[in-house]
This record gives C-alpha cells, sequence and structure tokens, in this order.
C-alpha cells in the first residue's frame, strides 16, 4: 500500500490506542469501528483509540479492541504517561458507519459501538465536545495535537473540522 | 489461533499456484497483462495491517467474496478508484480515458473481475485439497483503503488479534495501476483441508 507516514504523523490501527504530544498528528481510518480522541490543551497532547466492539465480555486479546476497556485505557495512558489532568481532557468521537445494507446483526455493530462509547465517556466524567457519526460510509480522522482540531472526511463528502 | 509452520509453507505453495492461475484469468478477461508483483501469506498482528492499511488514504472500489466448501474464507479485489475506471475500459474494450466517472459499470466490472480471480482461486484450492469450493455472490465497496478493509477483516478480529492473511499485489503492464487481492481463509476449515491434503501426499509418497 502507499504510505503516507512522515515522522510526524502517527498511525493507529484496529484495536490500538496511542497517544503523542504537537507537532504530531495522530489518524485512522474507521468503518464500523469508532475512534475516540482525547486532548490535553495544556500540554497539547492528543490520544486515539480504536476500537472495533461494545463490550469485552471476559475475551482475551487486546483491550484496545472494546469500548468498556480500551477507553479507560486510553485515559489511563492520558493521565499517567503523558500527566494530563482528568478535568481538562475533552473527548471527540467518530466512525461507527453501516458499512453493509444487509439484517446481519455484526454489520451493525458500529451503533452498539456508538452507544456504548458515549456511555462509557460519560461514566467516566469525560465531557464530549464534537462527534460526527454513523452513515453508511468510512471516516478518516486526523487530530493536530497543536490545536486538538480533528479533520474529518467521509467518503464523498467534504472535509471538516471538529 | 494456530497453524504449524509446515502448513504455512504448504498454504504457501497452494497460494502462488492459485495466483498464478487467477492473474492469467484476469489477464485474460481485461485482455492486458496483469503482472504479480507480490504474493506473501503470513500471519499478522491485526492492529499491525490495519495501521499499515490506514496510511493509505485513497479511495478504492472493492469486491468482497466469500468462499464456501470444504474450505472456507473470504477473498477481496481492491483497486483504486481511478484505476477501476482504466479496468473498465480494458473489459469493456472501450479506448483508455473513456470511463470518466464511477457508475454501474464499473461496479460491474469490479464485481465480475473479483467473481473471475475468486473461481480462479477456488479451482486451484479446490484441486490442491480434492475438494470442492464455491464463491458467493459478490458485495461492492467504494470507500477509503482503511474502512474498507476494516470490514474484511472484521469478524476475524472478534475472536482474534491474529489473523491469516494472503496478500497479491498485481501491477496492470504499461500502466501505474495496482490492484489488490486478499484471500482471508478460515483457520479451523484451513487446518481440516491442510491435514487432508498432507495425509494424501504421504500416503502417496508411501505407495510409490
Amino acid at each position: 500500500m502507499i504510505l503516507n507516514n512522515n515522522g510526524n504523523i502517527v498511525t493507529v490501527g484496529v484495536g490500538d490506542l496511542k497517544i503523542a504530544q504537537s507537532p504530531k498528528a495522530i489518524k485512522t481510518s474507521l468503518g464500523s469501528c469508532v475512534g475516540v480522541v482525547l486532548y490535553d490543551s495544556i500540554q497539547k497532547v492528543g490520544g486515539m483509540l480504536h476500537l472495533m466492539l461494545p463490550n469485552c465480555n471476559d475475551r482475551e486479546g487486546k483491550p484496545g479492541k472494546y469500548a468498556d476497556t480500551g477507553i479507560p485505557l486510553l485515559l489511563d495512558l492520558m493521565i499517567n504517561k503523558a500527566n494530563s489532568k482528568k478535568n481538562v481532557l475533552t473527548a471527540k468521537i467518530f466512525g461507527g458507519a453501516k458499512m453493509f445494507s444487509v439484517n446481519s446483526e455484526i454489520f451493525d455493530i458500529g451503533k452498539s459501538n456508538i452507544l456504548e462509547t458515549q456511555k462509557i465517556l460519560g461514566q467516566l466524567g469525560i465531557k464530549i465536545k464534537a462527534s460526527r457519526l454513523g452513515g453508511t460510509k468510512g471516516h478518516q480522522i486526523t487530530l493536530d495535537t497543536e490545536t486538538g482540531i480533528v479533520q474529518s472526511r467521509i467518503f464523498g463528502e467534504q472535509t471538516e473540522k471538529y | 489461533m494456530q497453524i504449524s509452520k509446515e502448513h504455512l509453507k504448504i498454504l504457501d505453495i497452494i497460494v502462488k499456484i492459485s495466483m498464478d492461475n487467477a492473474s492469467r484469468s484476469f489477464s485474460k478477461t481485461i485482455k492486458h497483462a496483469a503482472l504479480i508483483e507480490l504474493v506473501k501469506t503470513e500471519l499478522v498482528d491485526i492492529s499491525v495491517i490495519t495501521e499499515e492499511m490506514n496510511t493509505d488514504f485513497r479511495e478504492m472500489v472493492a469486491s468482497i467474496l466469500r468462499l464456501e466448501g470444504s474450505l472456507n474464507g473470504k477473498l477481496m479485489f481492491m483497486v483504486p478508484l481511478d484505476g477501476a475506471l482504466i479496468l473498465q475500459d480494458f473489459y469493456l474494450q472501450e479506448e483508455p480515458g473513456t470511463a470518466k466517472e464511477f457508475d454501474e459499470l464499473t461496479e460491474g466490472t469490479v464485481q465480475e473481475i473479483g467473481n473471475i480471480l475468486a473461481s480462479a482461486i477456488g479451482n486451484s484450492f479446490a484441486s490442491g485439497f480434492g475438494s470442492m469450493l464455491l464463491p458467493t455472490p459478490p458485495q461492492v465497496l467504494c470507500d477509503f483503503a482503511g474502512s474498507i478493509f476494516e470490514q474484511l477483516i472484521f469478524e476475524e478480529c472478534v475472536d482474534n488479534d491474529k489473523i491469516l492473511l494472503t496478500e497479491t499485489k498485481f501491477r496492470l503492464s504499461n500502466t501505474e495501476i495496482d490492484c489488490y487481492f486478499f484471500l482471508l481463509p478460515d483457520l479451523n476449515t484451513l487446518k481440516e483441508s491442510l491435514d487432508k491434503y498432507e495425509n494424501a501426499t504421504n500416503i502417496n509418497t508411501c505407495n510409490s
């Protein structure tokens, strides 16, 4: 594949989470998965989680795959590794598309991912500042850690800033 | 998820033979040489492989099919949007540059190429394993590379952090078009088929 990575761009894969500080940007592409962005405007540090399922349900494997284990882990990284204060953190969430128009539960997982993400962020006391969710097409998101602005591009639509 | 090194080697050989057959069928269909640039079969970490895919911001058209029979799995043919238009001209034997935008003809072309590749691969696997394999009707997706790939591997990622994936890259001669073909075999049925293949080969070796 064509690699657009350079030293200042950090890419996040499925079930993974990464944090980075200004001047770096963090990006990912989403389908039915949800991208959770946490941002600390004081330190100009951002974190991104690419989750694919709402609940771990005692499954083994990467905690970043699930909303209920991945979001607390991202918060933990921001607090304990980036030394962010919880009360300055804001969240932005993206993705959760229904990519296939079939009546199959597994392909309608986007909606469950969105609901669980909103619920867990609420339980953790993190304010959702912006979101662009649902639809039937993929999302590409890029967080600029200098400004906290997330560029969101949905296939076939204009890039928007959140 | 477990697959032995021996099984991986056998699979790699069958995949290479399959891709050789597939490339011939592909070239014949579009009346233009499709050259294999890369074939690899490996057990990959889902975060690593999708990170690689997510660095590719191109818009793609993909045809996804399932293989059903003694070996189950998923196949995906993926080509950049601009490349799909050139493929359409080749397939319909039009002058290059005739197809200007993605429409039902482009979708049909990608669907048909997906079908042809899947049949060629299904036939090669079936003759290798001595069993029947049938492709399902294809579903076409037009989206970002990373978003499409995420859908391909989604079900396998639910219970696994690593997936067995074969990736083939074709280059259409005298063009800048790269096409990608992915095969995602179901590990349980693959193991059964490889065990049978291994046993049959051992019996033949003992008899000769």
